[in-house]
Parts: structure tokens; sequence; C-alpha cells
């Protein structure tokens, strides 16, 4: 048993190392390709991010949308739900919460939880719609969350529009609502950088779910229902409503995710306000095979090539691209399933040994 | 208002914008029926149109365009292939992956080729032009909805004709379909599994290229960041909706292309544009909504 666990860590390791490593060689030759020194181009990265208290205050102002995002993809992959939708739900929580934030006002800290609030609540209801299709009509949750992302995007747009009067001529970069009340903004932890308080609530999001998961009986479910659901099925684990709490859950975090982009840095909602926040998501899941403690490594990992890239686009003029092309090969290289490979691999030299033999 | 629905200008637009989805859904409908859950279209779609306007740019000339997008496509779908046929990875992981990646790579190579970002536009770029059918041109109505289009969207007519042909009618094609229902059956029978799955997604790539050279190479002459705008999605959507038939699929393509050409046609009226560009995916929900209405099992779905 021990050394069954101990081997599959090895190959954990090797993985992500091998998979590191080859992202980095394919990302140098892209660099010099274009003419430029890959290794000032990493040197410009790591700078940018952690060179000194502003870059890393950015550091963390990124980190926290994508830590979030990063548990909403978690929990619905957890359990073997594909919610590609999370972008979507992220736009409805974020116009939610930036309404609030500047229609209603409350005294100080209520204002900031009815909004947080608001925005989790509206994502999360936007999520029931793929999972009540896929309950009552069969469909598949995962074209119906990818066409959901054009539509909130879309939708969200709209309602902003109506927000500012419903006049249709307006520039598209300029659509935003009004500002969110001072009541209702998160504190920035080092003004004038934009990292705010957000960070807590993405943290505790990551150990409530890690005790969830740990601790209750419902945790283990949604653990079950991903794992085997037969065996959930015969266990007595009601399938069909651990199925939608679990697109619920993820939603009311993605839109929190929304939430906190709005009432943090960006102190209003603006029509295409989110920088891809959702796959971000999506990918850091992915490589952290929904742990959600390896979601805050990969997600500071994120946010330094993030913050990062525009160092290097600055210094380097290598494009940050760059930067996005190699986080996606990244999330090729580890879901390469390296234990079948060596089983393959194996089988194939008994093989070539056994035809040998036959052949003498 | 009742008019903006059935005019021939919406149902010509229909047929034209329809043809990149048939095209695009043909080509997956191939590793549909060998059970490949591919998301991936929308990538080869996007490096397709990139790669299209660049040949396109190259040699003056829209069937070196069209060839260069096939060429994306199929490398594209062979990058699909050797990662969820050999390296055993979930190929909505690898679907998802490709993606975002190719929105970096077309983003990053109109840059370094092209040095600009957004889009790009050139008059070296040349489209394919409208086609002018003899026999075609003297009917009254038809006349208007068909005639005058380019010659991929004909192309698009006859995808569904051969994927029909190719997966009914062929030792191919009841082989391919054998893979997609039971593969333990299928190899039993002595087909390659690795065979029948590379050759479809072989079929996808080429069929998906072309498609995604259409985008830019049938009027605009342009190329924008993320041209293909879903349209692979919808393309996935459609062969779930027809279930693998090319004729049910090419149907649903033509509602969602229908949608959209309404949409395009509303614009022109005091309708906010952003409800009106919503058409086409509510649309694809809805269908999808209508067509599983009779799934009586939905409740052991999951």
């Amino acid at each position: 048993m021990g050394k069954e666990l101990k081997k599959n860590v090895t190959i954990e390791v090797v993985k992500y190392l091998a998979s590191a490593v080859a992202v980095m060689i394919i990302g140098a030759a892209i660099i010099l390709a274009q003419g430029n020194d890959p290794v000032k181009a990493f040197v410009a990265i790591i700078q940018g991010a952690l060179g000194d208290l502003d870059c890393i205050a950015q550091t963390i102002r990124w980190c926290t949308p994508a830590m979030l995002a990063g548990m909403a993809a978690v929990i619905a992959f957890k359990s073997g739900v594909m919610n590609l939708g999370i972008e979507g739900q992220i736009y409805i929580g974020a116009f939610a919460s930036a309404v609030v934030g500047y229609a209603v006002a409350l005294p100080l800290g209520v204002h900031i939880v009815v909004a947080l609030a608001a925005g989790g609540l509206a994502a999360l209801l936007f999520a029931a719609i793929p999972a009540v299709l896929k309950l009552y009509f069969g469909i598949n949750e995962m074209i119906v969350t990818l066409m959901l992302n054009y539509i909130a995007i879309l939708l969200t747009e709209y309602l902003t529009i109506q927000v500012m009067g419903g006049n249709a001529n307006i520039d598209v970069n300029t659509i935003s609502t009004p500002d969110v009340l001072e009541t209702a903004r998160l504190t920035f932890l080092f003004p004038p950088n934009q990292a705010t308080t957000g960070i807590f609530i993405a943290l505790g999001v990551v150990i409530l779910v890690h005790l969830v998961y740990k601790y209750t009986v419902k945790g283990y479910e949604l653990k079950q229902v991903g794992d085997n659901i037969k065996f959930a099925k015969f266990g007595g684990v009601h399938v069909q409503r651990t199925f939608i709490s679990i697109f619920l859950l993820s939603g009311f975090i993605a839109g929190l995710c929304g939430a906190v982009e709005i009432l943090g840095p960006n102190g209003r909602f603006r029509s295409s306000f989110s920088s891809n926040f959702g796959w971000d998501g999506i990918m850091i899941a992915l490589i952290a095979k929904n742990n959600p403690f390896a979601v805050v490594v990969v997600s500071i990992i994120w946010s330094i090539l993030k913050c990062g890239s525009l160092a290097m686009e600055r210094v380097t003029d290598t494009s940050r691209l760059v930067v996005t092309l190699i986080q996606a090969l990244f999330v090729l290289f580890v879901s390469i399933d390296y234990g079948a490979m060596w089983d393959k691999w194996c089988q194939y030299r008994i093989n070539c040994a056994k035809r040998k033999q036959e052949g003498a | 208002m009742f008019d903006i629905l059935f005019n021939t200008v919406v149902l010509a637009a229909t047929v034209r914008l329809a043809a990149p989805l048939v095209l695009a859904s043909m080509g997956g409908i191939f590793g549909d029926r060998a059970n490949i859950l591919n998301i991936s279209l929308e990538s080869l779609m996007l490096t397709g149109a990139f790669f299209a306007t660049w040949g396109s740019y190259l040699f003056e000339n829209a069937w070196m365009g069209l060839l260069y997008g096939m060429i994306a496509g199929v490398m594209m779908s062979c990058v699909f292939g050797v990662f969820v046929l050999h390296f055993d990875a979930n190929p909505v992981v690898v679907g998802v992956a490709m993606n975002l990646g190719a929105w970096g790579f077309t983003s990053l190579l109109l840059e370094s080729i092209f040095g600009t970002r957004g889009y790009f536009r050139d008059p070296a770029i040349k489209s394919f032009t409208a086609i002018d059918l003899p026999i075609l041109g003297d009917i009254p109505v038809v006349c208007e909805v068909l005639n005058n289009q380019n010659i991929l969207v004909y192309l698009s007519f006859l995808a569904v004709l051969g994927s029909y042909v190719i997966l009914f009618k062929t030792p191919f094609g009841l082989r391919l379909r054998g893979v997609g229902i039971n593969e333990k059956a299928a190899q039993t029978t002595g087909t390659s599994l690795l065979k029948y799955r590379w050759i479809s997604l072989l079929f996808t790539g080429v069929l998906t290229g072309m498609s995604g050279a259409m985008l830019p190479l049938s009027g605009i002459s342009m190329f924008t960041e993320e041209m293909s705008a879903g349209k692979g999605f919808l393309a996935v959507a459609a062969i779930m909706i027809g279930k693998g038939n090319p004729v049910k699929v090419f149907a649903a393509c033509l509602i969602f292309a229908y949608a959209d050409a309404v949409a395009i046609n509303m614009q022109s009226f005091q309708i906010s544009s952003q409800l009106v560009l919503m058409l086409p995916y509510v649309a694809t929900i809805v269908v999808l909504m209508v067509t599983n209405l009779k799934n009586t099992t939905a409740q052991n779905n999951i």
C-alpha cells in the first residue's frame, strides 16, 4: 500500500516537472523565433510579478479572481459535472453585485455583504438553468453552459445599457454602470495598488470547500458522485439532488468571483470587463486536479504569469500572448494519462520480447 | 414585421450563414460516430480561418487560402488525435485547452506575421466570388435564395450528401458506426479502432478547416480575433440535436443560421443589438429542449 502510494506520488511529481520543462522549452522556442532572448523574458516575468511590493500587490490582485474561478470549476469537475459556463456566471454575478452596489443604500458593514450575496445568488440562479435542462430534458450540460456564456455576456451588456438610460447609440467601450457606493467597496490592502481584501474571501472559500469535502457527509456524497456514480446511487445518494447542488454551488462561487472583481478593483460593471477569468479558472482546476489547495498554488503561478507577461511585453517586446499559449499547452501536457502510457509501453515491450522468443 | 422573417434576403443569408456550420458539423459527425466527444471544433475553425487568410494573402488566391485552411484544420485535428487517442487524455480537457490555445496562437501569429492586433485586412486577401448558376438562375424564388452564392456554399450541400453516403452506404461507414456503437464488438470483427478513429479525425480536420476558411473568405476578406465566435460550439450542438445523422444535423444548422440571419436583419429596426445577437444561442438551447422533449429517460441520464 505504502509503496503503491509512493509510486503514484512519484508519477505525479514527474508528470508536473516533465510538463513544466516541456512547456518552458516550447515557450523559449517561440520567444526565440520572435527574435527575443528567452532568459531575459523569463527574468522579466519574475521581476514583473514579484520584483517589489507594487508588483506583488498586483499579483495578489490577479490571484483573487483566478482562485475563486478555479474553486468554482473544482466544485463542478470533482463531481464530474462539466460546467464550462463559469465565464457567463461571473458576468451575471458581477452585474448583480454592481447594481446592488450602486442602487441600494445600506450601512457600511451590511452593504458589502448584501452586494456579495447578490452576486453569488444571481449567478446561482443562472447556473440552475443548465442543471434543470439536464435533469428534466437530459441535455448535455456542457453545450448548454457554452451557449449560456455568450448569452450572459450579451444579456449583461443589454441590461447595462438599460441601466444607463436605454440609449442604444453608445460607444461600445463606455458601456458601464454607475460607480459602486463607497460602502460596498472592498478595502484595498496596499493603496494605491489594486489588491483587495477579496483575497481573504478567496482563501476562505478554499478552506471552506476543503473542510466540506473532508468532514461533511454532503462533501463525501459530492466526491462519490464524481468518483463512481453507480456506487453512489447504490449507496443511497440522491444523485439528482446532488447534481443540482453541485451546479448551484459552482455558480454561487463563480458569481462571488464576479462580485469581488466589481466591488474590488473595478468599482463598476463594464461590459466585457472579464479578461477570461472563467476559462482561466477552468484551466487552473484542470491542472490542480480538483484539489482545493493545489488551486491556490496554481492560481498563484497563473497570476505571476499574468502580471509578469505584461512586464515582459514592456521590457523585451515579446508578446504576452506567448504566455496564453504556454498556459494552454501546460493544460494539454498535464492532461496526458502518464500511468496508462507507462502501462502501454510495458505491454509493448512484453509483446516485442514475446515476438523475439517466437522468432528464435 | 412578418415579412422580415420570410423574405428571400433572409433565406439567402440563412443558406450563406449555414454553410460554415454545416461543413464543421459534417466534419464533427465522423468523430461523433466514432464516439469521440470533440469540442475542439471551435479551435479547428479559428486556426483554419487564420491560415486561410494567410494563404489567400500570400498567393492572392482564394483557393490557396482554402488549401491552407484545410491543412491547418488537419494539423489541429492531429494534435487532438495524438493527445486523445495515443496519450489517453480526456477529450473535453484537450478540447478546452485547444480552444484557448488556438485563440492565443492565432492572435500571436497575427502579431508576429502581420504586425497588427485585433484584426487584419488587406486588399491582397481574395475571397471566393458569387457564382451565377445557368439553370438555377431562371427559377424565380429559388434563384434569389440559392443562386449567386459562393462555391463553398454549394460544397457544403455536397458535404451533407457525401457524409450521408459515406456513413450509410459504404463498408467504411458501417465499420465506423460499429466502432461508435460498441468498441469491443467492432474489435472482434477485426476492425482497428485506432485506424477508424484516426480516419474520422482526418475527415473532421479537412471539413472543419474548410468551414474555418469560409469565415474570412466568403466576402469580408479579413481576419478578426476570435472570429469563430462560438460557431464551432454551435456545430457540436447541431451534431447532438441531429444525433449524428447528416440530414438532421443539416436541418439543425439551418435553424441556427436562420436565427442568425433574422438577427442580422432585425438590427436595422429599433431592437437592441445585444438581444438580437443572442438569438442563435437561445435558439440552440430551445431546439435542444424541443428535440429532447420525448426523452422520458432523462432522469436516468446522469
